[in-house]
């Protein structure tokens, strides 16, 4: 006869208070295991969704002359810094270490160009890039698909009486406006965008670029440390992270966290008490067993050993059924939160959620058990007395 | 020597504005083999007395010390083994755990020392057997008789080998032929040794004991101490062998018997 078996037959005994403790202390696990998992995966895919929208990186040559404005940043005047920035910097960027991390990069070539009387600004681009930099971008018209496709700014197609299907001649060479970008707000309205190549033929640029723009997701890794690895790689660039960016998103993404951890602290708080009013009741209605316990020897650590010991296999019983429903719950709530997938259910859940449940089953019941083991062997004869 | 010495012991219990004196300025020696009957009236202190020779209860004041080691004066843990190694309690009510069946409840006082489970099991079987309840081992105490119940209560009391067995009206919950068998097995083992301290409202028991105290208002009002008989440890084993046989001669079986079958 051993200690924890009088434990374990106790539980057995109280199969539905057993159960009914290790239901609700599961239930709490349960919550803070979803809540923790659905709040992980859906900071890591708005995070991706935010790190995609926009660019967050912006990649210049070194050059001390600052002349063209490009959204309230400076963009080094090509025409003047001896650093140029040319496609091959471009792929050097998907050969950093963190790799992995970057989404989009989109290399511009920024050129102001004399259209139909007008002084206008003609961007370069990989369309395929800018579309996915800027998903927020709405046109009539069709996507630029040929080379000669153009897509005009809704202020520049305006000032130009440009309508989709139309010739518009740049520097000499001919080009068809296939779309008109909506208003979007930005200065973007007041551009027009070529492709790369045709930029690149037409301005006689070879292979300089003005900027790259760069979208790096940044969930898992500090932005700076990417900086840094492309400012190594692209020696003569000025490699710049929009800090308003990526603050913005962080504080999206630490309230998202505050949010799950206050609500999983309720949770937790709630089981604790409700262990801790079922622990008290139980030793009160164990009274004069505990006093026979103390009455044929047992010292107060054994009582209180017996009682932990119930304690912690209720908790452990409850940090795994609690982590199983956690996932299930988690995984019935993904269609609608419409998350991509799942994070947060390895072996370090399984383990926090055991943590849990230990820390708040045995905790909620270290002061009943204490205050039981405290009692005195008489209460065991008190009837008699 | 005494083997229980209780000296100017008091005991007073204050409820809210009101005190009782459970018992009043008690000196008392029990010598080592005495059966002793503890007899009164409800209230006069006979249970007090019980749990404060027993080391369950520090009296208010005074001295209580068993085998000269003076019991209120130890730590709790230590109070805690003295129980243990000393003293076997036999309650009224029984008083067995109702999830554990007979043998663990027997076994119960050695969950804590660390014995080796077989060495355990050995014990407790062989005081089943001497109780007659071998075969009812894996029984819960719910589904034995009040008599049953007490009869593993008595091996529970003494899987420990005790020096000193207490029993607080350990017949009171039974009829008259269970009761008697109980008082039998009582003599039995006072005639093995030990040392005995029953509360009893039956004056009918006191033939079973060597001794007699009585209470009145918590004050030991008579003593008719007896001579104990000097015999043998030979004649002791002979006669309890023939006593405990012929009361159980349906029921002893020695283990090995019972595995056997």
């Amino acid at each position: 006869m051993k200690l924890y078996q009088i434990g374990l037959k106790n539980l057995r005994r109280r199969k539905l208070r057993t159960s009914l403790i290790i239901f609700g202390l599961a239930l709490a696990v349960s919550i803070q295991v979803a809540i923790s998992g659905i709040s992980k995966s859906l900071e890591s895919d708005f995070s991706r969704k935010l790190d995609e929208y926009g660019a967050n990186i912006l990649i210049l040559p070194k050059t001390n002359d600052l002349s063209l404005d490009y959204g309230g940043l400076p963009i080094a005047g090509v025409s003047f810094g001896s650093a140029k920035l040319s496609m091959s910097d471009a792929a050097k960027i998907r050969t950093i270490k963190n790799s992995e991390n970057i989404a989009t990069v989109a290399p511009q070539i920024f050129r102001a160009a004399e259209v139909d009387a007008h002084r206008v600004i003609v961007s370069g681009v990989d369309f395929n890039s800018e579309f996915r930099q800027k998903p927020w971008w709405r046109f009539s018209g069709s996507r630029p698909e040929e080379p000669d496709d153009i897509l005009a700014g809704s202020a520049a197609a305006q000032a130009l009486n440009l309508k989709p299907g139309d010739d518009l001649e740049i520097a000499k060479h001919h080009f068809r406006v296939a779309g008109i970008l909506t208003e979007t707000g930005s200065q973007d309205d007041k551009l027009i965008f070529i492709s790369l190549p045709a930029a690149q033929k037409v301005f006689d640029k070879g292979e300089a670029l003005s900027i790259i723009e760069v979208s790096a997701l940044c969930y898992n890794c500090p932005i700076d440390s990417i900086v840094a690895q492309i400012g190594e790689k692209l020696p003569n660039a000025q490699v710049t992270a929009l800090r308003q960016t990526i603050e913005t998103k962080m504080d999206v993404m630490h309230r998202i966290r505050h949010f799950s951890i206050i609500l999983s602290a309720a949770v937790v708080l709630f089981a604790a008490l409700m262990i801790f009013v079922n622990m008290m009741s139980s030793i009160s209605e164990r009274e004069k067993e505990i006093g026979i316990f103390r009455a044929v020897g047992f010292k107060r650590k054994h009582v209180l050993a017996v009682l932990i010991f119930e304690s912690l296999i209720v908790s452990l019983s409850a940090g795994v059924v609690g982590y199983l429903l956690g996932l299930s719950g988690a995984y019935l709530a993904r269609p609608l939160m419409s998350l991509h997938g799942l994070q947060g259910f390895g072996i370090g859940t399984i383990l926090t959620a055991l943590a849990l449940a230990i820390f708040v089953g045995v905790s909620a019941a270290i002061y009943p058990a204490y205050k039981a083991a405290k009692s005195e062997p008489t209460v065991a004869l008190r009837a008699l007395l | 020597m005494s083997l229980i010495e209780i000296k100017n012991v008091s005991k007073e219990y204050i409820i809210g504005q009101t005190s009782t004196h459970a018992l009043r300025d008690l000196s008392l020696q029990i010598d080592e083999g005495e059966f002793v009957t503890v007899m009164g009236p409800s209230g006069s202190g006979k249970s007090t007395f019980l749990t404060i020779a027993g080391g369950l209860s520090a009296p208010t004041s005074g001295r209580v010390a068993i085998d000269e080691i003076d019991v209120y004066s130890l730590r709790r843990d230590r109070l805690s083994d003295l129980r243990r190694e000393y003293v076997g309690f036999v309650f009224q009510s029984f008083n067995l755990v109702p999830y554990l069946n007979v043998l663990e409840n027997v076994l119960l006082p050695l969950a804590p020392t660390g014995l080796p489970a077989k060495q355990q099991a050995s014990v407790a079987e062989d005081l089943l057997t001497e109780v007659g309840l071998y075969d009812k081992a894996k029984h819960l105490p719910g589904e034995l008789s009040g008599g049953e119940q007490q009869r593993v209560a008595i091996a529970r009391a003494l899987v420990n080998d005790p020096l000193i067995l207490l029993a607080d009206e350990p017949t009171g919950n039974l009829d008259t032929a269970t009761s008697e068998s109980i008082m039998q097995l009582f003599r039995l083992l006072n005639e093995r040794g030990k040392t005995i301290l029953m509360v009893t409202h039956n004056p009918r028991y006191r033939s079973y004991s060597t001794r007699t105290i009585d209470f009145r208002d918590g004050t030991l009002v008579g003593d008719d101490a007896k001579n104990v008989q000097q015999i043998t440890q030979k004649d002791t084993d002979d006669l309890a062998r023939a006593q405990f046989e012929q009361f159980h001669r349906h029921s002893v079986q020695s283990a090995e018997e019972i595995k056997r079958r």
